[in-house]
């Protein structure tokens, strides 16, 4: 008896390492069966998520409705295939490897406003009290949204997987893509400012102060207004001439207009008293000589006219290279102004990265 | 000090040493070293000595090393030296109680190992799962088996306590054994039990979501116990944490100790129990005698039990790389409520009671009240003999609860006791939502879309297949592309009306397996009675297959019907046609621009309600036990009964009177729509 049962012992003992040998034979074949069986579920369940969360404004089966299509028509597709097919991850500034990652970004934070406002209106401004609602709703839950981190993902994936309509051939997806009809880019707004070019420094200034650098938002130009947290500016190219004068100013500005350009471009050196330090950003400070000048032009009403500015100044690069020559003055002279114009031009504060260049021609 | 005589004899001394190491028993020393690390290892046996056990040859040394192995060995002195000739018989223990150990250090092992994976959140409990499936070498292996061996565990300790019952071992000296096994089983359960929530699947979740709730209705402490395990008022991270520790460590831990207090009863107070027939039985001498023998431990019972060990294990990694696999489904989500939740077997008889009536006695009470019994039963049955026959009633009530067990299993499974509603227990068959289910397991091609897109853009490519369908509507021109809608009659492909509403590609393969469901879902839409005794004429069902992706096709299947509307489930309800006028918001009636009042579109209907009375459930069928006394309800819902010709006056927005008339009353109908929707990828392997 003992016999028999060693010797079942010994076979049973044989057999299971020979089973869990041929198991661990045959494991790599089964973990990358399991690892697709797992992806291509989670774009079923992603295409269900989907038809409940998203279609009703992104439309059935991603082809778009209130809000832009998210299949292959969409722009956001392309991936590796070649340049120009996810052209709308380029114009988000997304490396357009980075498809999963920019969807499950959207799907988790959403947006608060549309890109594409003309467009696609999202849930903003639709109606009565949407004025400031989000565009698109956050759907992570970390965010208050419906979805878990992993559903967030199973979305991810079904949308990534409409690249799979592109031709893989590059010429082919291109071409895909150019013919798509929806294609509709930021840049076609039909409402955006153009930036003018400069020939009318106001104008140039009136932009650049309402619609590029956003200086409307703390500063209001409005008179009587009352100031909340910046100066009102309504007045200051009379405050300012008056502000140098002052015995309290410790700037190193002789002149309205350097004062502005001082109060632009180091906001620090003089704080208005009443005002919290710190608050202007200092990113001003790189703006080309052409912008401010266009900046204290509109600010002071036209009342101040930039050095060459008949001559239409629009490049800022016109300008640095003029000034790099510091010693060529005669530049200065040549368009037309006094000499005092010009030595206020050298001595004016002026951004460092135009004369850093200049060391290098 | 070396003198000249020394190195005299330095040569000859030489010669003779070497002649020494020459004829020396080199092979005999060899030997007794390797005796001596031999013993050092195996507790004093040596290397003889384990082949004479091997050979199941007579002990080489005197006394008996094997008794004096079990004295130095830790492990061994754990064992008995021996066991009765009689208590060692196969069909008497059939050996549950060692399987028992066997399948705790399985677990042991393979719940160690996956321990390394996991981690206890639910953010990241299911996500490993997956991981462990798809990403670690013997991670499905290791989780096959660590269920597999909870199924055994839970199955073996069930049977060794009615092996126990059933031989009456649990009496005299043996009581508080059985008592300590019963707390054992208890611990075997909850165990199993608190495994469950681990993956953090929809069948985890909402399986001890249920059981957990059961602690809600014991009295007083109800609220709190429950809190306490689930860690909030609904199972999360807190809950899924506290099941983790629980089952890792608080409740290993008890067991290792009751294991160890029910072990040394038996090891060293009273051993198992012989076979009653060797103890009260009419046996000869020389039989009993002989079944009283002592079997020793070494060599006999060890191989026993080391062939056990090796068979066992077998079984298992055969069972595991053949067909065991632990299911594992979608993530738990505590929005979506399964259709039906299934406790795992072991308790299926507790959700069986649980259908019969209140949660407080059939969940909370009697389960006690059980176990109580359970624990006392030696100190109930105060019966001093064995033998079967001489035990009649305790033999007959184990009987008894036997049965009553597999019973109350049996109706704790869903196919007991709880009615769906129809159009979805048809769908559930063809997608069920806890596998895969016929239609997810149809080959991808299988499921055909249309062939040809509408137009260029048209990517999706949908084809409708009407299942049940109104008659006639197959003919109606509007549906002639047979390409886009198909209309299934049948499967007899010698009937030209057959083929004649399918497109090429199905009409290649008639027979497919695609359209045999098709036929089966037309068969039970037409056929289900409980469907038609709700729809108020015949039920519709379609399928469509559309692409979604060029890998990802949708499926839905639906069943459509009018449902004749019951009021609190109870009444049947009729509209009856009534014009009424839109009303300004303070209250007057609107006028329309030609100054006449403006009437509500769509034109307005009162419900009639008729008041039912039913009676018992009749073949399906519940009696209706008095005449219906029809109502209106008025603002503050009181009935306003229409006169015995039928009539009923009644006060529009306008303040005038009009007579409404039963006979004009129609059945309210609901139209209603059940509806599955799949998303089914080309590689999704639910088909092989």
């Amino acid at each position: 008896m003992t016999r028999i049962e060693i010797t079942l012992g010994l076979l049973a003992t044989i057999a299971a390492i020979l089973v869990m040998g041929w198991i661990g034979a045959t494991e790599d074949t089964r973990m990358a069966g399991a690892a697709r069986g797992f992806t291509v579920r989670s774009v079923e369940r992603g295409a269900k998520l989907f038809d409940g969360q998203c279609a009703l404004c992104h439309g059935p089966n991603a082809v778009g409705g209130k809000c832009p299509p998210l299949n292959q028509l969409s722009g956001l597709h392309g991936g590796s295939i070649g340049p120009g097919v996810a052209w709308r991850l380029e114009e988000m500034g997304w490396e357009r490897t980075m498809l999963f990652e920019y969807v499950v970004n959207v799907v988790s934070n959403g947006r608060n406003a549309s890109t594409r406002p003309w467009q696609y209106k999202g849930n903003r401004g639709v109606g009565p009290g949407t004025e400031s609602v989000m565009a698109m709703p956050a759907f992570a839950q970390t965010n208050n949204g419906p979805l878990r981190p992993d559903q967030v993902r199973d979305l991810a994936n079904y949308i990534l997987a409409f690249q799979d309509y592109l031709p893989s051939d590059v010429e082919e997806a291109k071409a895909f893509v150019e013919a798509v009809p929806n294609k509709v880019s930021i840049n076609d707004d039909p409402g955006i400012k153009k930036r003018p070019d400069g020939s009318d420094p106001v104008a140039l200034g009136e932009y650049l102060f309402n619609d590029d650098l956003g200086c409307k938002t703390c500063h209001s130009i409005v008179a009587d207004q009352p100031p909340t947290t910046c100066p009102n500016l309504s007045a200051i190219w009379t405050t300012a001439a008056d502000r140098v004068k002052d015995p309290a100013y410790t700037g190193s500005a002789d002149s309205a207009e350097d004062y502005i350009a001082e109060s632009i471009r180091q906001p620090a050196t003089f704080v208005v008293n009443g005002f919290p330090n710190g608050v202007m950003p200092t990113t001003f400070s790189t703006l080309p000589d052409s912008d401010v000048d266009a900046l204290i032009a509109y600010l002071s009403k036209g009342a101040y006219t930039p050095l060459g500015a008949s001559s239409a100044i629009t490049e800022s690069d016109g300008i640095t290279a003029t000034l790099g020559t510091t010693m060529t003055l005669g530049t200065t002279v040549t368009l037309g102004t006094t000499a005092t114009t010009g030595t206020t031009a050298t001595t004016r504060l002026r951004s460092t990265a135009p004369l850093s260049s200049t060391t290098a021609p | 000090m070396l003198g000249s005589n020394t190195l005299r004899s330095l040569r000859s001394n030489v010669a003779g040493e070497w002649k020494r190491i020459r004829t020396y028993d080199w092979l005999k020393w060899a030997a007794g070293v390797g005796d001596y690390c031999v013993r050092g290892i195996m507790a004093g046996l040596s290397g003889k000595e384990l082949r004479a056990i091997l050979r199941g040859d007579v002990p080489t040394e005197r006394p008996n090393p094997r008794y004096r192995a079990q004295v130095k060995s830790f492990m061994l002195h754990l064992r008995p030296k021996y066991y009765q000739r009689g208590s060692t018989w196969f069909t008497h223990t059939w050996r549950l109680g060692w399987f028992a150990v066997y399948f705790f250090v399985v677990e042991t092992i393979t719940g160690l190992i996956l321990m390394l994976f996991y981690a206890p959140t639910p953010e990241r409990a299911y996500g490993d799962m997956l991981n462990i499936l798809s990403n670690v070498p013997y991670g499905k292996f290791m989780r096959d088996m660590h269920r597999l061996g909870a199924e055994g565990m839970v199955a073996v300790v069930l049977l060794h306590m009615v092996r126990v019952y059933f031989t009456a071992s649990y009496k005299k000296e043996r009581a508080f054994t059985w008592l300590t096994g019963v707390v054992l089983l208890l611990v075997t359960l909850v165990l199993s039990f608190s495994g469950y929530l681990l993956p953090w699947d929809q069948l985890a979740y909402w399986a001890v979501t249920i059981g957990t709730s059961m602690a809600d209705a014991a009295p007083l402490v109800g609220t709190q116990v429950n809190l306490l395990l689930r860690g909030a008022v609904d199972i999360w991270a807190g809950g899924l944490l506290r099941f983790y520790l629980l089952h890792i460590f608080l409740l290993p831990l008890v067991a290792i100790v009751f294991i160890s207090v029910h072990y040394y009863k038996v090891a060293r107070e009273h051993s198992i129990s012989l076979p009653a027939v060797v103890e009260e039985g009419d046996m000869s001498p020389e039989e009993k005698r002989h079944n009283e023998e002592r079997i020793d431990l070494i060599p006999n019972l060890i191989i026993h039990e080391l062939m056990l060990t090796s068979v066992a294990t077998f079984l298992m990694v055969v069972a595991v790389a053949t067909f065991f696999s632990a299911p594992l489904e979608q993530h738990a989500d505590q929005q979506i409520t399964p259709l039906h939740t299934e406790a795992p077997w072991y308790f299926l008889w507790l959700q069986g009671m649980l259908k019969l009536g209140s949660k407080q006695l059939f969940g909370i009470v009697l389960p006690t009240l059980i176990f109580v019994v359970l624990f006392v039963v030696p100190w109930i049955d105060r019966n001093p003999h064995r033998l079967a026959k001489r035990r009649p009633v305790a033999i007959g009530i184990g009987v008894l609860a036997s049965v009553i067990m597999l019973v109350l299993t049996y109706m704790g499974t869903p196919s007991y006791g709880i009615e769906t509603p129809p159009a979805q227990d048809i769908l559930s068959v063809f997608v069920p939502q806890t596998h895969p289910g016929p239609l997810r397991e149809l080959p991808w091609d299988a499921l055909h879309a249309a062939q040809t897109p509408a137009d260029a853009t048209d990517t999706h490519r949908l084809r409708k297949y009407y299942v049940s369908f109104p008659v006639g509507m197959d003919k109606d021109s509007q549906y002639a592309d047979r390409d886009k809608f198909v209309f299934i009659n049948g499967l007899d492909p010698s009937d030209p009306a057959f083929l004649d509403g399918l497109p090429p590609d199905i009409a290649e393969e008639p027979n497919s397996e695609f359209m045999q469901l098709l036929v089966a879902l037309k068969a039970k839409v037409e056929q289900q009675p409980k469907l038609l005794q709700r729809a108020d004429g015949e039920p519709k069902s379609m399928v469509t297959v559309e692409y979604i992706q060029p890998e990802l096709k949708w499926v839905t299947a639906s069943i459509s019907w009018d449902e004749m509307e019951l009021d609190r489930q109870k009444d049947l309800t009729y509209m009856i046609p009534f014009t009424d006028y839109e009303l300004k918001p303070d209250g007057t009636v609107k006028m329309g621009d030609d100054g006449k009042p403006v009437a509500l579109e769509p034109a307005k209907s009162k419900k009639v309600v008729f008041d039912l009375e039913y009676g018992e459930l009749v073949d399906g069928v519940r009696p209706i036990l008095k005449d219906p006394k029809p109502y209106l309800k008025d603002a503050d819902g009181n009935p306003i009964y229409f006169a015995a010709d039928g009539t009923l006056e009644v006060t529009d927005a306008m303040g005038e009177k009009s007579t409404i008339n039963l006979a004009d009353a129609k059945p309210n109908l609901k139209p209603s729509v059940q509806l599955e929707k799949l998303a089914i990828h080309r590689d999704s392997q639910y088909h092989q």
